[in-house]
């Protein structure tokens, strides 16, 4: 049972006795059994669990990515799972991804590639998308970061503008691979509050696998994967 | 009175959307140039992005110079021809190239002038010989064109003035823009002093000599160094009287108000198959088609521009490759992003672009100096034109063009997921 702690939206992805494996015959590893999830509006969800035990195999079917290899995955209340072409471009634009490292355009300006996050979608507006990014930049406390080569940043700072690329787009769900696991406690603070932050006010889903327990404090909820199996674990709070 | 709109069948302008298709090109190609991405990647790929820059410069070098040589080999191939001054030409059945040698049968004149449409012939003899002079340590071989001095079947700078010096016998002209292999010739003979030059070695015992009295300018062309122009009586005495019955061509003047296709359909129905009548840019025509279908120069040229073409498109598509693979990372970020097929053609584009253009400006100039150079030691009139502009420029584009769907190929395997790991 979903633990409702707040008034829950719509979902905005659904998944319905997914079933993934690798590799067939002799190779065949199954990785997931049996996943039934729905996702709404101002949650973020953490997914935690052991290496190797199909975090990131989740994530990149909730993210559209992969094709699950039995079940079925809903998207913003669309049947996905076979869906191709411009429609699913379409909802793909309504996603966002954060990785653990090398989110950024190596030969971008931080805000280029803030910029890069909303060219491709509806609300792209060539006069104002640069102010917007500069003030996105600013908000999370870049704004005299905006014309450095992502190089020049430290991993916390890259992951802040790879954030504010991620918010500019205006993203219904937000995919995010163990982003803090690459940065000290107080870069990977400031990204998670920011995620959370987004998830609470602009109303995106927020899908997170981690490690790093120092975090799940953010979750609204969280899900345990383990042996291909998942579990909800209830939420504490302090 | 209202305006009423007709009604388009819908369904089936549907199914073909050009105008879509073409407003997502030209949004992908803006969402690409505003994004400076390739430029940077390219700066920052230094040795690649400078050794496509020389590849590509090299081969638009490659093309620029057989285009300068194919101009030159045609152009002065024609240059005798553009100075014809007939209406239409009776040539030899199946004529080709005046280099072949082929003659019309003089007889033929008679049958032409009988057309109440032409007011006169004037016939051209062409061949070669070897001449030397004092200021020349070895003879060489030129080309000679033999005239009607009443009638010239020619009109080339200088010939008008000194036509009447051909009258006497053995006295002939000399081409001032032949190649520098004739000694001081064309300088002294320019200031109008007599120079005896011997001619051909001859087995009837006659003279050797003729005296050059004056110049005209023709200009070489591959075959021939140089020229001179005698008249039809030098001709019969120095190279024997049979040739009088053998002109390459015979130039026909038309009567006033008579009409070119007809007259040259009812000529060619009175000759019959034993010479043919073709206008004056046909004539051209087929000297042109000569040199580059049935020479080996037309050959070269082709296969050098072709050459040309596809080494400055592999060097294009080494630079887009070296960036894709290199960034491959980045791309998947951009796919992740949403970006599409139209926006990865246009960035790929954009770093072609980045490299031909600067190659081709960079070639350009260095084509002309290779030209100056050329023309210098050639005299075959290389020169930079409209023709071989637009004809790189379009070389340019195909080459930027293929490379990049070549390389677009590449950005295929490219999926997102790689950024999971
Ligand atoms: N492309 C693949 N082909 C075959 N097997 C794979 C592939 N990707 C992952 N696996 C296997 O699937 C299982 C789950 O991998 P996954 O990457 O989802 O784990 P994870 O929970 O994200 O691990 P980590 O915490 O180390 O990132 C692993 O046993 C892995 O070896
Ligand atoms: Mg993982």
């Amino acid at each position: 049972m979903p633990t409702d702690h707040h008034v829950l939206g719509p979902a905005v992805v659904e998944a319905i006795d997914i079933h993934h494996h690798y590799g067939d015959g002799a190779q065949r590893v199954d990785v997931l059994f049996d996943i039934n999830l729905q996702i709404r509006e101002g949650e973020l969800l953490i997914v935690t669990g052991p290496s190797g035990s199909g975090k990131t195999t989740l994530l990149t079917i909730l993210g559209t990515m992969r094709r699950p290899s039995q079940g079925v995955l809903r998207l913003l209340g669309a049947d996905v799972t076979n869906m191709q072409g411009a429609g699913l471009d379409a909802l793909r634009n309504r996603i966002r991804f954060l990785f653990q490292k090398r989110n950024l355009l190596s030969s971008l300006t931080a805000l280029q590639n803030v910029i890069a996050g909303v060219s491709t979608t509806p609300l792209s507006d060539p006069a104002w998308n640069e102010p917007r990014a500069r003030h996105l930049l600013g908000m999370l406390g870049l704004g005299d970061k905006a014309d450095a080569w992502p190089d020049e940043l430290s991993g916390g700072q890259q992951q802040r503008v790879a954030i504010a690329r991620v918010m500019i787009g205006l993203p219904d769900l937000i995919i995010a691979d163990e982003p803090t696991s690459a940065l000290d406690r107080v870069a990977g603070r400031l990204v998670v509050d920011q995620l959370k932050d987004l998830a609470m006010r602009a109303k995106c889903a927020v899908v997170l696998s981690t490690h790093d327990e120092r975090i799940f404090d953010v979750a609204s909820r969280r899900l345990h994967i383990e042996d291909g199996r998942c579990f909800e674990v209830p939420i504490h709070y302090h | 009175m209202a305006l009423t709109l007709p009604e388009f069948p819908l369904p089936a302008l549907r199914r073909w959307r050009p105008g879509l298709l073409l407003s997502r090109l030209m949004s992908a190609a803006k969402t690409a140039a505003s994004m400076p991405l390739g430029a940077q990647q390219l700066r920052r790929q230094r040795t690649s992005t400078l050794l496509s820059l020389a590849g590509v410069t090299s081969s638009l070098l490659v093309i620029f110079a057989q285009l300068g040589i194919e101009r030159a080999v045609y152009d002065s191939g024609v240059r005798l021809h553009r100075s014809v001054i007939a209406d239409l030409l009776l040539v030899p059945a199946g004529f080709k190239s005046l280099q072949l040698h082929a003659e019309v049968p003089v007889a033929m004149t008679d049958i032409v002038s009988a057309d109440p449409g032409v007011e006169g012939t004037s016939p051209l003899w062409f061949g070669v010989m070897s001449m030397s002079h004092a200021g020349m340590p070895t003879p060489r071989r030129l080309a000679w064109y033999a005239i009607d001095v009443e009638r010239p079947a020619i009109d080339v700078p200088g010939l008008r003035e000194n036509l009447y010096k051909l009258r006497v016998v053995r006295r002939i002209l000399f081409d001032r823009d032949s190649r520098p292999y004739f000694g001081d010739l064309a300088e002294v003979a320019g200031r109008g002093e007599e120079v005896p030059v011997l001619g051909p070695p001859d087995n009837r015992l006659l003279l050797r000599e003729m005296f050059v009295v004056g110049t005209v300018a023709i200009g070489p062309n591959v075959v021939n160094d140089g020229a001179v122009v005698i008249s039809e009586g030098t001709m019969s005495e120095v190279f024997g009287s049979w040739w009088t019955d053998r002109p390459a061509f015979i130039g026909i003047t038309l009567a006033p108000g008579a009409d070119l296709l007809k007259t040259r359909e009812s000529l060619n129905r009175a000759v019959a198959g034993r010479g043919e009548v073709i206008t004056r840019q046909e004539f051209e025509a087929r000297e042109r088609a000569y040199w580059s279908r049935e020479t080996p120069v037309g050959y070269i040229t082709d296969v050098s521009f072709i050459m040309g073409l596809m080494i400055g498109m592999v060097f294009i598509y080494y630079a887009q490759y070296q960036i894709i693979r290199f960034y491959l990372p980045e791309y998947a970020i951009l796919k992740s992003l949403g970006y599409d097929w139209w926006f990865f053609l246009c960035m790929i584009g954009q770093i072609g672009a980045a490299i031909i253009t600067p190659a081709f400006l960079v070639g350009f100039a260095l084509a002309r100096l290779v030209y100056g150079v050329a023309e210098a030691a050639l005299h075959l009139g290389m020169s930079m034109g409209m023709r071989e502009m637009v004809v790189s420029l379009v070389a340019s584009l195909i080459m930027t063009v293929v490379s990049s769907l070549f390389a677009l190929r590449r950005l295929w395997k490219v999926d997102p997921i790689m950024l999971f790991e």
